[in-house]
């Protein structure tokens, strides 16, 4: 094997994957700030925390769920580290998001590639929120 | 309210959480070609084939469902536009494959982004797995009934066409 080729071929792919993150993760983080700061989020926790609570999630984390969903697991992570979420549900959180996440995207491409489009999208939001059902009883 | 605070902080954050998730994409990186170059992924796509049947697919799938686990979603889902060329899935068996891969790909990087910020990696990666697997065997059973019961349905009519009685 050649290692160093290996080497240097990861380290290549990760400046790709680091960059993506970032454009996503600053934008998102200093959103949840502003919105933090501007009173904006503890009024939607307060509407959302009866549905995430089913998921043992804290009212705000809803836009990082939601945001997981339609757009993409970065913006999700960035929005997640934004709101100073526990490990506990950085799991929750994570395990519902990539179990369905970019929906949008990922679901023109399992189409695209011959799939029931509405077969994979409805089946993969029913397993993620089993999943997070399921979490919130146990973590 | 001071908004120049708000965004140092923020920055301060997002700073920190880029480098710890930074550290841990560059070893996924280098894991994921590692596992191409030695020809590990060609060993677990066969491994997989006993599991691929499990789940009402054919053995071959597991060479996109070992693509997309590691390397990506769009890579995975190439796999299978290919096998469709060639004739090898059914269009049912093409929602299954793309099913399972929609709900568990990209399984090192996308776990350790979570990892970084503080999430459980065996939680997120053997729930996430239980319930893609679980989620794609009730799918399939519900779909090979759905075509059992079409497939039964033109057996017999076309019975009711070759029966002479109803002709005369």
């Amino acid at each position: 094997m050649n290692v160093k080729g290996v080497i240097e071929r990861g380290m290549r792919n990760s400046w790709g994957v680091i960059l993506e993150l970032a454009v996503v993760m600053v934008p998102a983080i200093i959103l949840v700030g502003v919105l933090e700061a501007a009173g904006i989020m503890p009024r939607l926790a307060v509407l959302l925390e009866p549905v995430m609570s089913w998921f043992g999630l804290p009212g705000e984390a809803a836009i990082a769920l939601v945001v997981g969903f339609l757009v993409g697991p970065y913006g999700s992570v960035g929005l997640a580290v934004g709101l100073r979420l526990s490990p506990a549900e950085m799991t929750i959180l994570g395990t519902m998001v990539l179990i369905a996440h970019s929906l949008i995207t990922e679901t023109a491409i399992a189409a695209r590639a011959g799939a029931n489009g509405l077969i994979v999208l409805g089946a993969r939001l029913a397993a993620a929120l089993l999943a997070g059902v399921l979490l919130g009883q146990l973590l | 309210m001071n908004w120049g605070v708000v965004l140092s902080d923020s920055l301060h954050q997002a700073g920190s959480a880029l480098l710890r998730i930074a550290v841990l994409i560059v070893i996924a990186m280098i894991v994921i070609e590692a596992l191409k170059e030695s020809g590990w992924l060609e060993k677990i796509s066969k491994c997989l084939q006993p599991v691929m049947q499990r789940l009402y697919l054919p053995g071959e799938a597991g060479v996109p469902v070992a693509t997309a686990l590691f390397i990506g979603l769009a890579y995975g889902a190439g796999v299978v536009i290919q096998m469709r060329r060639e004739g090898h899935l059914r269009r049912s068996q093409l929602t299954l494959a793309l099913l399972f891969i929609g709900l568990f790909h990209g399984m090192i990087e996308d776990t350790l982004i979570f990892v970084s910020v503080g999430g459980n990696g065996l939680i997120l990666l053997g729930l996430r797995a239980a319930i893609a697997l679980a989620v794609t065997v009730a799918v399939g059973f519900w779909l090979s009934r759905r075509e059992q019961k079409r497939l039964a349905g033109q057996e017999s009519e076309s019975i009711v066409e070759n029966c002479p009685i109803g002709h005369n």
